[in-house]
């Protein structure tokens, strides 16, 4: 009795005792988190930079163009192709609000028979309707904004802010600032290319941090162009659209790529993968032909031989929309549609200044074990190209219409250019070299093994045949080739 | 009539559980009484008391007379979270969950009056989850989760029929009730504050499954027992979805929060939608058998399987499609072995132990805030004293959960983007009391 009385009494205690219960250790935070390697940088792709990366073509966005940007083309060969978002535009797509035609923003140029022309227009009101992807409340994947330089990578919200003129391309793809507003914040710059550390400020709605914010593991960077670009198609002038300082380019290039790598380290952990494209040169797109083409191109186009001159002494390269100018064969070309033998020179040796900060500032932000940075020469891929003596064929780099007087039919040209009709930026086939460019890079940086795009399987049609009800404006003004309109919205490509 | 008071007591009760935290694998609540719970839950091949609603239906044949069992078992469960460190400068995050004890029911009536046919009802909670972790405006996993809790309340009808002095064969019913809460943040992208706060509750429709339940037992040593729950299809229809903008006065959050809500729903403060789901709960097999080496002392090993991969998806379907969303969690069906033992110390007082090896449902991807599950082991004791007609039972169960980084190869395979990478810890106590009346 005595015996059950203990058990008894004894229970409570015991069960008193268990009543403080287990408690729990706090775990270790784990360390076997590696930076990511190989096919795992493929988990999150982000790409930035001007209309090259947006998938500009034939003088504007539209989604048969987007549909074969490079990030795009690289977003399927990662397999990241169903995550990867842009801001889809509807034809005829967005090309740019015109002077002469008020109230109405131009699509797409096409190739109508026998000119260049505008596909059609949309009333800038319904502008909205053509976008596709607009209920989308997160960045895009693809936040390359037409006309953007480097210095709006990381300062420009909107259109009221960007560099050097309002670009409304922001307002629809860079639209963080619109819709959700935007804080500048400052960040420390480390010593880089030769300057002291210092604080820099950028703003959270800018395409760079938008970027940083999605997280990527494999970043592509495709921006600078317009800083000479712009220079060089508003024919040299430099109080028109300044040439960026190769040293502020220096500077520039260093901020920007140092706020994306420490960014993205403090947004993820770890160092991401950052492929850039360099700069191309001015003389490598057929936007720009030598004075003894632009003869041919304007005798072809006149029916008669071309007799007038160039204004500018010493013109070496005409710009293609000059070709819309001709009333007659005797009509000269004024100076700003022709670069000097000397602007030319200004231009190759200023963009050679940018490449080489490219390379140092890459190389640095490397060795620092910020990022893991190539550079993909697209500056030497395309004057490969311009030269005639890539794998692509002598045409690659030639104009569609150089091509189209060479070959002689529309199917021919158009597989045998690289370039769209706005001459500057490539076409579907164009764009699947220059993904196979940066694909080339990333295999090398996180030795993998991305299959190429096949470029034979890519198809330029510069006629929109698809494009319901069609639509012919040869009466736009300018001589059969060229029409005035069109001629414009190819100048106004770049600001 | 019946039909009323049925639901009354199942709302009762939810409103005695409140969340109730998930603490065998899963979000199974394997606990539905104390003596069983003494016993590791090892139950199925003896179910000896009221609580055989849920173990063994069929041990009703081997009852005698009416009782009354009514159990109450809180649970403590704790959840910790640390992050993986990553670069030297950079902070890494840690979690804590907040200091909850759930109450969980078990109260049932059982009837054999010696004939073939025996009868009886339970309220128990066979599944439920609650995870709520501290400071949750600033808690690093809180885009997935910040308050989650699962409440199911079965009420079981049975009957079992004494085919042969040695076999009982059995059928309920088992008629389920859920609730279910989910609260997290929508954060800015670009600053990383509080945007958006999402809360998610609803109340499921009544599911009727049937039970199954065998016992065997061959002589007066041994005996053999088999239990089945089946699958259930919990259906939402009018839950509710409150999304409010809760970003800081003149923070890009609160811009962030206004355009979104306006792109959303078109009310930049609050919107208010309802919820259609269906949550899918496993079917649940159990095989026991229980030996008694001398009169003083038994044992019994269960193996039980859950068909946990019915458990693949939460689809969240709202008015506004914008709104629609999937959880997805991918499980697998899993095994738990439970043994338990006990010894009658003296004529009324019986001493019980039990040991459980509970293995994980849950995929390393799916591993969250929401639910972080892991492979545990459980440690039980106990002791049930008789005096007179009642019945006292006290009982303890240890849950060690065993840490669970969802890591591998050096790379993070977190699910979403919003599961933070890093190590979970979880462990529960489990206290409980019965206390069982022979009419």
């Amino acid at each position: 009795m005595k015996k059950t009385l203990k058990t008894i009494l004894a229970i409570p205690v015991v069960l008193a005792l268990l009543l403080t219960g287990c408690s729990l250790d706090d775990p270790d935070h784990p360390t076997d988190l590696k930076a990511p390697t190989g096919d795992r940088i493929f988990a999150n792709y982000v790409s930035i930079g001007n209309s090259l990366t947006a998938g500009f073509m034939d003088g504007g966005l539209i989604q048969s163009g987007q549909n074969d940007s490079y990030p795009y083309l690289i977003a399927q060969q990662i397999g990241f192709g169903d995550e990867f978002t842009q801001p889809w535009v509807a034809a005829p797509g967005i090309g740019s609000s015109l002077p002469s035609a008020p109230g109405q923003t131009a699509g797409v140029l096409h190739f109508d028979g026998a000119s260049i022309t505008v596909l059609d227009e949309t009333a800038s009101a319904l502008v909205p309707t053509l976008l596709l992807a607009a209920a989308q409340p997160t960045p895009y994947h693809n936040l390359g904004v037409p006309g953007a330089t480097l210095v709006d990578v990381f300062n420009t919200t909107s259109s009221a802010n960007s560099y050097p003129g309002p670009n409304p391309f922001f307002d629809f793809i860079n639209r963080y600032g619109l819709l959700y507003g935007s804080e500048e914040r400052t960040a420390t710059i480390l010593n880089m290319a030769g300057t002291a550390p210092r604080d820099v400020t950028y703003e959270t709605a800018s395409m760079g941090w938008q970027a940083i914010a999605k997280g990527p593991t494999l970043l592509t960077v495709f921006i600078g162009n317009n800083d000479a670009l712009g220079w060089a198609t508003r024919g040299g002038d430099q109080s028109v659209v300044p040439l960026t300082d190769p040293s502020t380019f220096a500077q520039q290039f260093s901020d920007m790529l140092q706020l994306l790598a420490g960014g993205l380290v403090e947004r993820t952990g770890f160092p991401p993968t950052i492929v850039i494209g360099n700069v191309a040169g001015v003389s490598s797109a057929p936007y720009f032909v030598p004075t003894a083409t632009f003869t041919q191109l304007a005798s072809g186009a006149l029916g008669v031989p071309w007799t007038g001159g160039f204004d500018e002494a010493g013109a070496s390269l005409v710009r293609f929309p000059a070709l819309s100018t001709l009333t007659g064969p005797t009509t000269d070309i004024t100076a700003e549609y022709t670069l000097t033998a000397t602007e030319v020179t200004t231009a190759t040796n200023t963009i050679a200044q940018y490449n080489g900060a490219i390379d140092l500032v890459a190389a640095g932000v490397n060795a620092s074990g910020m990022a893991i940075v190539r550079v993909v020469d697209v500056n030497a891929i395309l004057a490969d190209i311009a030269a005639g003596t890539s794998a692509y064929g002598p045409l690659a780099g030639q104009h569609f219409m150089v091509a189209l007087a060479q070959t002689g039919t529309v199917a021919a040209a158009s597989q045998a250019t690289l370039f769209s009709l706005d001459g500057l930026h490539p076409n579907n086939r164009g764009y699947a070299v220059v993904a196979n460019a940066f694909i080339e890079e990333i295999n090398d940086a996180a030795d993998t093994d991305v299959a190429d795009v096949d470029v034979a399987s890519k198809v330029w049609d510069p006629t929109y045949s698809w494009y319901s009800p069609a639509v012919t404006k040869a009466d736009d003004g300018g001589v059969a080739g060229l029409s005035a309109r069109a001629a414009a919205q190819m100048d106004a490509v770049f600001r | 009539m019946r039909k009323r008071i049925v639901i009354a007591a199942s709302v009762a009760l939810l409103s005695l559980t409140g969340a109730v935290a998930a603490h065998a694998t899963g979000f199974s609540i394997y606990e539905a009484g104390t003596r069983a719970t003494a016993l590791g839950c090892a139950f199925t091949a003896t179910a000896d008391d009221g609580s055989a609603i849920f173990y063994n239906p069929a041990g009703l044949s081997f009852l005698s007379g009416t009782r009354a069992d009514l159990n109450i078992m809180p649970i403590q469960p704790n959840f910790k979270f640390a992050e993986a460190q990553t670069m030297a400068s950079r902070d890494a995050a840690t979690g804590q969950s907040a200091d909850n004890t759930f109450p969980v029911p078990g109260a049932f009536v059982t009837h054999n009056d010696g004939g073939k046919f025996a009868f009886g009802f339970g309220v128990y909670a066979p599944y439920g989850l609650g995870v709520e972790w501290q400071q949750p405006d600033t808690w690093t996993g809180r885009q997935a989760n910040h308050d989650v809790g699962i409440q199911t309340v079965y009420l079981t009808p049975a009957v079992s029929y004494l085919a042969t002095e040695k076999l009982a064969v059995s059928l309920g019913l088992d008629v389920a009730s859920q609730h279910l809460v989910l609260n997290r943040y929508s954060l800015d992208p670009t600053s990383g504050g509080n945007a958006v706060h999402q809360d998610i509750e609803g109340r499921s429709n009544l599911n009727v499954t049937p039970s199954l339940g065998i016992m065997y037992r061959p002589d007066e040593k041994l005996s053999f027992g088999l239990m089945y729950h089946h699958k259930k299809t919990m259906k939402y229809e009018d839950g509710d979805l409150v999304l409010e903008n809760v970003g800081a006065a003149g923070s890009a959050a609160e811009t962030f929060g206004t355009n979104l809500m306006n792109a959303l729903v078109g009310d930049p403060d609050r919107y208010e939608a309802t919820i259609d789901s269906e949550l899918n709960l496993p079917w649940l097999l159990s095989l026991g058998a229980s030996y008694r080496f001398s009169p003083r002392f038994r044992a019994e090993v269960n193996y039980v399987r859950f068909g946990w991969s019915e458990f693949d998806a939460l689809d969240l379907n709202t008015d506004v499609a914008a709104l629609n969303q999937t959880l997805h969690f991918g499980y697998e069906d899993s095994w738990q072995l439970r043994a338990g033992a006990e010894f009658a110390a003296t004529e009324k007082l019986n001493l019980m132990a039990g040991y459980v090896r509970d293995t994980t449902p849950q995929p390393l991807e799916s591993m969250s805030p929401i639910l972080p599950d892991s492979d545990r082991n459980d440690y039980s004791l106990g002791a049930s004293y008789k005096h007179g007609k009642w019945d006292f039972n006290l009982a303890y169960m240890a849950v060690i959960g065993e840490e669970r980084t969802n890591i591998e190869n050096g790379a993070s395979v977190a699910g979403s983007a919003t599961y933070p990478t890093g190590t979970y810890a979880a462990n529960a106590n489990i206290y409980a009391l019965g206390v069982g009346y022979r009419f």
